[in-house]
């Protein structure tokens, strides 16, 4: 079995998928069961006392599915820890998604607050996932502190442009000892595929899946995409080379010379 | 007004198992909304999951 291992705990499927921006319950429902996904992020809000809708929650099966709290929305490290502390008490799930986005506009986590809250949250008993920018030595000084994972950014979140961030991923797989799962700005299934066949051992997707026009079906392409990134992976790729090599043999032509 | 926190929530028609309080700051257990007690001037959060990613 070629299974992801987090904290101890292992899972079928490498693909994390987010609730965010889905049309209803219902179709998040559906699309998280086409992706096959077995762990999914959530994120806290304030009660809507004269908007009481329906509770999204419901409609996660929290036997199939490990749910992940985020932590979106904290500016800083002790806002983080707050949050943390209410998704737990929420929830009763010490798994948290650490993310720590002061800028509005490209929703980039700071480094130095991720680090802070981690170092917290990890002496807390919290399983920390955090999400950071593709910053290698970000990604070790997180390890060092005991996160479960680092999410190293493909691209700013919901931003669909792909592995904008690939070769410092390269040197975060080369260098880490917890699962590195990309996350946010995926846009298709060939851009987890790529971050699959070059070692990823998970990635995250939302806003891909959610605003899809066939939410389900998209789940599915990522789904067969992160398999086959996978695979490939482990069956060894082929090196990269500037100059033609034929794939015919180079003797036997069929010509007068 | 409601004496208990499990008594505000049934007031306002929010169902309490999914809910996370915080009473000044404080988070409180959700086992405890029935017990805990409410007075004028404190800083109630409610707080639920969300979609998010």
């Amino acid at each position: 079995m070629d299974n992801l291992v987090i904290a101890g705990r292992e899972f079928n499927s490498r693909l994390l998928v987010g609730t965010g921006k889905f049309a209803s319950s219902k179709v998040m429902a559906d699309a998280i069961e086409a992706c096959g996904s077995e762990i999914v992020t959530v994120a806290l809000r304030r009660v809507d006392i004269e908007n009481e809708n329906d509770d999204m929650l419901l409609a996660i099966d929290r036997d199939k599915y490990l749910l992940l709290p985020n932590t979106s929305g904290a500016r800083d490290a002790d806002e983080a820890v707050r949050l943390a502390k209410l998704a737990r008490a929420a929830s009763s799930i010490n798994w948290l998604k650490l993310e720590v986005t002061p800028d509005p506009y490209y929703l980039l986590p700071d480094p130095v607050e991720t680090l802070k809250a981690a170092e917290a949250l990890v002496k807390d008993d919290f399983i920390v996932l955090p999400y950071i920018n593709a910053d290698p030595v970000l990604a070790k000084r997180l390890e060092d502190a005991g996160t479960a994972t680092v999410m190293p950014l493909a691209s700013p979140i919901g931003s669909n442009q792909g592995m904008r961030t690939r070769a410092a991923i390269e040197i975060i797989i080369e260098q880490a000892n917890v699962p590195v799962v990309v996350d946010a700005g995926l846009g298709l299934p060939s851009h987890a595929a790529e971050a699959m066949e070059i070692g990823a051992d998970a990635v995250l997707v939302n806003t891909a899946i959610a605003t899809a026009a066939d939410p389900c079906a998209m789940a599915r392409a990522f789904k067969l995409c992160v398999k086959a990134g996978r695979t490939a992976y482990n069956s060894g790729p082929a090196v990269a080379q500037r100059k033609a090599t034929a794939s015919s043999p180079l003797t036997g032509f069929l010509r007068d010379e | 007004m409601p004496a208990t926190l499990l008594a505000l929530l049934e007031q306002m028609n929010i169902k309490a198992p999914t809910i996370v309080a915080e009473i000044d700051g404080e988070v409180i257990d959700r086992q405890k909304f029935a017990d805990t007690k409410i007075n004028n001037g404190q800083k109630i959060e409610l707080i639920r999951f969300m979609g998010g990613g």
